[in-house]
């Protein structure tokens, strides 16, 4: 059974994205394991990143199917007899890369109708989750990465999810979504009891190097001090930032393929990814 | 030890403990030791028996091959590597890189073009005609330029959706 994660913070402009790229990339290339990325941002910036803008782009253009397929397979629009038709999982997943040694690395796209679904949710959360119950056996991890709203996909995220991740940037307002993500989660497990969800932990992403900075100083304090209130783990290792994150994204490849990137920054991440996986049990 | 460099050593180790506590500290230094016995117990180059280094066939020879047993993947490498040589295809380093995260290819050292083109051309000398007729298509569509023009592209089909 594969470990499902997402990537959840309330605020945006944290690193969502980047995080859950690179988790998946390193998981494939370094643990040589089967991954599975689900963009489940309207925004699609982690189909973006990993196909890279132009083999999005591509895929779009010859009909590929995305993450919004799913949610509406079973809404009755664009078929002349208005009849639901059913959706063909296995195309909804784009083989980003297969390695000779059975690792891998698949992606779910999402695309910008996706946002649709948040005008007419009704029952929709749980269509995720049981897409996922029927490819996961092929995956060892797979990972969401979710927009910054409390929605209809937050909550088929944590339908899906074993664990939560919470990327944070040590700055001003940094902790504003907490009481969200906190009050979101305890929500969802009331409604669902049975449902079995865990932050693994909190990283400081994105984080200025250099030293002490005032602000970041103060900031990260600020989400000591709370993750300890909701009894949040927050991870050792930072990832401080690296402009390398913004051209591995634009050429679709991982920080450690990233032309130009430095080996302390594709050294940091790896720390990191150390200290990261063990604790989702891989 | 001078008293200058023992203080600037107790200095780094206590940011390090600082930062990632005592006993990750602890189990790194033991992790750090353990690997430099293994490395001291081990023979050294020197002590080694010479043995005649096992040579990877040249592109050529594999071609040459190639061309008795299967004519289409022949014509389809062949050409394929004189313009890869000539810079027609794959003309970055970064290309080629890009190129392997395509195909499969999970490791590709080097920082050259020239480092990279025989480990890129053994493993396609290894995919199936069919697979690679297809990924060699692929090849011709990468580019530094292509990439640097990805989000325009992706702007305008963004806008056109409006």
């Amino acid at each position: 059974m594969a470990v499902c994660v997402a990537m959840i913070n309330m605020k945006g402009g944290v690193g969502k994205t980047t995080l859950a790229t690179q988790i998946a990339w390193h998981a494939t290339r370094q643990l040589d394991k089967k991954v599975l990325l689900i963009d489940l941002d309207p925004q699609a910036n982690a189909s973006q990143s990993v196909m890279s803008p132009q083999g999005y782009v591509r895929y779009l253009d010859k009909g590929g199917l995305t993450v919004a397929d799913i949610f509406e397979q079973f809404t009755p629009t664009g078929t002349a007899s208005g009849s639901p038709r059913k959706l063909d999982l296995m195309k909804v997943i784009h083989r980003r890369v297969d390695y000779r040694d059975g690792s891998l690395l698949h992606i779910v796209p999402s695309r910008l109708e996706l946002s649709w679904t948040l005008r007419n949710p009704t029952g929709k959360e749980t269509l995720l989750p049981r897409f996922i119950a029927k490819i996961e056996s092929n995956y060892d991890l797979i990972v969401i990465d979710c927009s910054p709203t409390d929605s209809i996909l937050t909550d088929a995220a944590y339908h899906a999810s074993r664990y939560i991740l919470v990327p944070i940037r040590a700055e001003f307002l940094a902790s504003i979504g907490f009481p969200l993500l906190d009050r979101s989660i305890k929500a969802f497990q009331m409604r669902h009891e049975d449902s079995v969800i865990e932050v693994c932990g909190l990283v400081f992403n994105d984080y200025m190097r250099g030293g002490a900075k005032r602000e970041n100083d103060l900031a990260r304090k600020d989400v000591e001090k709370k993750a300890a209130q909701y009894g949040w783990y927050i991870f050792k290792n930072d990832i401080p930032h690296s402009d390398s994150y913004y051209r591995s994204a634009r050429d679709g490849m991982p920080i450690d393929g990233t032309k130009g990137a430095h080996e302390k920054v594709k050294n940091e991440f790896a720390v990191f990814a150390a200290e990261f996986f063990p604790r989702i049990g891989l | 030890m001078r008293n200058s460099a023992k203080s600037s050593l107790h200095k780094e180790i206590s940011l390090l403990v600082r930062r990632f506590g005592l006993r990750q500290v602890r189990t790194a230094v033991a992790n750090i030791s353990a690997e430099d016995k293994a490395k001291n117990d081990r023979p050294t180059r020197t002590n080694l028996p010479k043995v005649p280094k096992a040579s990877r066939p040249t592109i050529s020879n594999l071609l040459q091959a190639l061309h008795s047993t299967d004519p289409e993947k022949h014509y389809l490498l062949s050409e394929f590597f004189i313009r890869l040589k000539d810079r027609e295809v794959l003309p970055e380093s970064q290309d080629i890189r890009f190129f392997a995260q395509i195909i499969g290819l999970k490791e590709i050292r080097g920082k050259s073009r020239k480092d990279m083109i025989p480990t890129l051309m053994h493993f396609l000398f290894q995919l199936p005609t069919d697979i690679l007729r297809f990924e060699l298509r692929r090849a011709a569509s990468i580019s530094q330029q292509q990439r640097q023009e990805g989000f325009s592209v992706l702007t305008d089909k963004l806008l056109s959706h409006r």
